[in-house]
């Protein structure tokens, strides 16, 4: 396509230079500034389009999600000449989706580009991630524990980039979601390092095992009571009380990268999690301190 | 950049006997060549459309007032020519656009192949002026990835101080690559006078947020604390707009601060953050890299 302004150009030379009609001599370059003015004003137009875009992004990493959907989807249905444009956009949608918890809806969105990605394309499997983790979200489990199998390559890599820290949180949150605190617990020896390129959103995953820390701890705590005899006191008494330190120290750190309010927002039963006794007393502030102690 | 007394393409043959293809490599940069090059780009392109001017005012006479001018045998030829010249240069800036987009997927992962693409994209005549610009911009921006910070600053410095017409939309960029190159070099005023242009302009967030990393960056290392901690709440709520590596160097950058200026609670809070945001090893070499200077060195 890029040579037909070319092939018309040509066509209208030879025209031109086979007709001895001055008039004619001159349709070449009106033919040329035509296509020139053509030309820039779509250059115009697409530049328009990317800084509307950009805004549209910015919108959404200051965490304005409402007003960055609402200009998002205004902006979709011009972005059709520009699939790139399209692509990011949507892609964009179906975050802000989630952020909103509209899981259904962002499952969509996610397919809708899933299904035009080939599937080993960087973009695809991030976008694979985040759908399995949408997934897990609005319990659909059977469908992310089909994901996850199929993104199983991801735990073989060598350093962790932000797709692979995002694998890293669904595998926990699946654990959670299905109840196998056992199994987060299991993660937690890399999870630091392993949730690291997420920044300060690996608080949630922080929490997450705070709280598997806690529910393991509870669960043996309501065993031990149910049939006193099989476990020797003081050595369950223990293991509990390491659980509920270890689950204190993943929630200190979790407080102190995103706020009790952001971690309950995202995961309900959080809230209530926050207030016991031993937990509260280790939340930390996510805001700086004033003064000078 | 290495400096090598032999010029690129001998370069180019040298090691290119021993291991596979060599790839080319732009020659050490000057300014001087960048105003050769910019003058010859502008002279060829204003030769050529002049003289397909002067080859069509006889036809235009012609056709707007029936009055036939003599031509010449050779008019038709002659524009011929001019218009194939025209096309030629039109596909060579074809070329070279594409090179620099080549160049610009290959930066993050082959740092050697894309500087062979911009070799190859700056070497022509009669480059558009934008186009040899924003080659340029991506060639200090290899530079700077390579950790040659004195000629990515050159560059930088050199194109900024050219007229960048449509090109206009990298002043921004190329300043914070002048002002990171200056800072990595210890040269304090010339970064300080790069943030204050950039402050007295409007950019985006995400040329906010790396400004605002290069301006703590600069407090830092120059020991102003005060400044550095200002509206610090607003600042670490910014720093969580970027990516992790560089949300711990703030975090990091900002404790030092804050144990210098004897704020323990908030230099425990920043610390405890920053090495949740980063690996002990980035720890460590933030640590080593941005070591406070006194503020005279700069001055």
């Amino acid at each position: 396509m890029a040579w037909v302004p070319l092939a018309v150009l040509a066509g209208v030379m030879v025209v031109a230079l086979s007709s001895s009609d001055p008039l004619m001599q001159l349709l070449p370059w009106v033919v040329l500034t035509g296509m020139l003015l053509f030309m820039s004003a779509r250059v115009r137009r697409m530049r328009s389009l990317e800084r509307q875009t950009h805004r549209v992004q910015e919108l959404a990493m200051l965490r304005h999600q409402r007003e960055a959907l609402d200009a998002g989807w205004a902006l979709l249905p011009q972005l059709t000449g520009s699939l790139d444009l399209y692509a990011r956009t949507t892609a964009l949608l179906a975050h802000l989706l989630d952020q909103l918890k509209a899981y259904d809806s962002a499952i969509v969105g996610y397919d809708f580009l899933i299904e035009r990605l080939p599937q080993e394309h960087p973009a695809s499997v991030q976008l694979r991630v985040q759908k399995t983790i949408v997934q897990l979200e609005s319990d659909h489990l059977a469908d992310a524990d089909d994901g996850l199998r199929k993104l199983r390559a991801l735990q073989q890599h060598p350093s962790v980039t932000p797709v692979q820290a995002a694998y890293h949180y669904a595998l926990l949150l699946q654990s959670v979601r299905t109840h196998h605190y056992d199994d987060a617990i299991a993660m937690a020896g890399g999870l630091l390092d392993n949730l690291r390129p997420l920044g300060v959103d690996a608080g949630y995953g922080h929490a997450l095992l705070a709280w598997s820390f806690a529910a393991h701890a509870e669960r043996l705590r309501l065993r031990e009571a149910e049939s006193p005899q099989t476990n020797a006191g003081a050595g369950a008494q223990e293991t509990h009380s390491e659980l509920m330190q270890s689950a204190t120290t993943w929630w200190s750190s979790a407080t102190l990268l995103l706020p009790v309010a952001d971690l309950a927002r995202r995961h309900v039963h959080l809230h209530d999690f926050s207030q016991r006794p031993p937990i509260a007393a280790a939340t930390q502030s996510a805001v700086p301190p004033a003064g000078n102690a | 950049m290495q400096q090598n007394d032999n010029t690129p393409d001998e370069r180019d043959d040298a090691s290119g006997s021993e291991q596979g293809p060599a790839l080319a490599q732009c020659p050490p940069f000057t300014a001087a060549r960048l105003q050769r090059q910019l003058l010859i780009d502008q002279a060829m392109r204003f030769g050529l459309v002049m003289v397909i001017v002067l080859l069509l005012v006889p036809t235009m006479v012609t056709a707007l007032t029936d009055r036939a001018l003599a031509q010449p045998e050779w008019t038709n030829a002659a524009m011929l020519v001019a218009l194939a010249g025209w096309l030629g240069m039109a596909m060579i800036n074809t070329g070279a656009a594409r090179r620099l987009a080549r160049a610009t997927l290959l930066m993050d992962f082959d740092h050697e192949r894309a500087e062979a693409e911009l070799a190859g994209a700056l070497k022509p005549l009669a480059l558009n002026r934008t186009l040899r610009i924003l080659l340029y911009q991506r060639l200090a921006l290899l530079r700077h990835r390579q950790g040659n910070y004195a000629e990515s600053g050159a560059i930088c410095q050199a194109v900024l101080n050219q007229p960048l017409g449509k090109a206009e939309h990298v002043r921004v960029p190329l300043l914070l690559i002048l002002i990171e190159s200056r800072l990595t070099e210890g040269d304090g005023v010339a970064a300080y006078a790069g943030i204050m242009q950039l402050r007295a302009r409007p950019i985006a967030l995400l040329e906010s947020l790396q400004l605002l990393a290069l301006q703590t960056r600069y407090e830092v290392q120059l020991g102003y604390d005060d400044s550095a901690l200002s509206r610090i709440a607003e600042k670490t709520r910014m720093a969580e707009l970027m990516p992790a590596p560089q949300c711990g160097a703030m975090h990091a950058m900002l404790a030092a601060s804050a144990r210098r200026a004897s704020r323990a609670g908030l230099a425990a809070w920043l610390r405890g953050r920053a090495e949740l945001l980063c690996s002990s090893e980035q720890l460590r070499t933030i640590d080593h890299v941005w070591k406070p200077v006194a503020p005279d060195d700069a001055d």
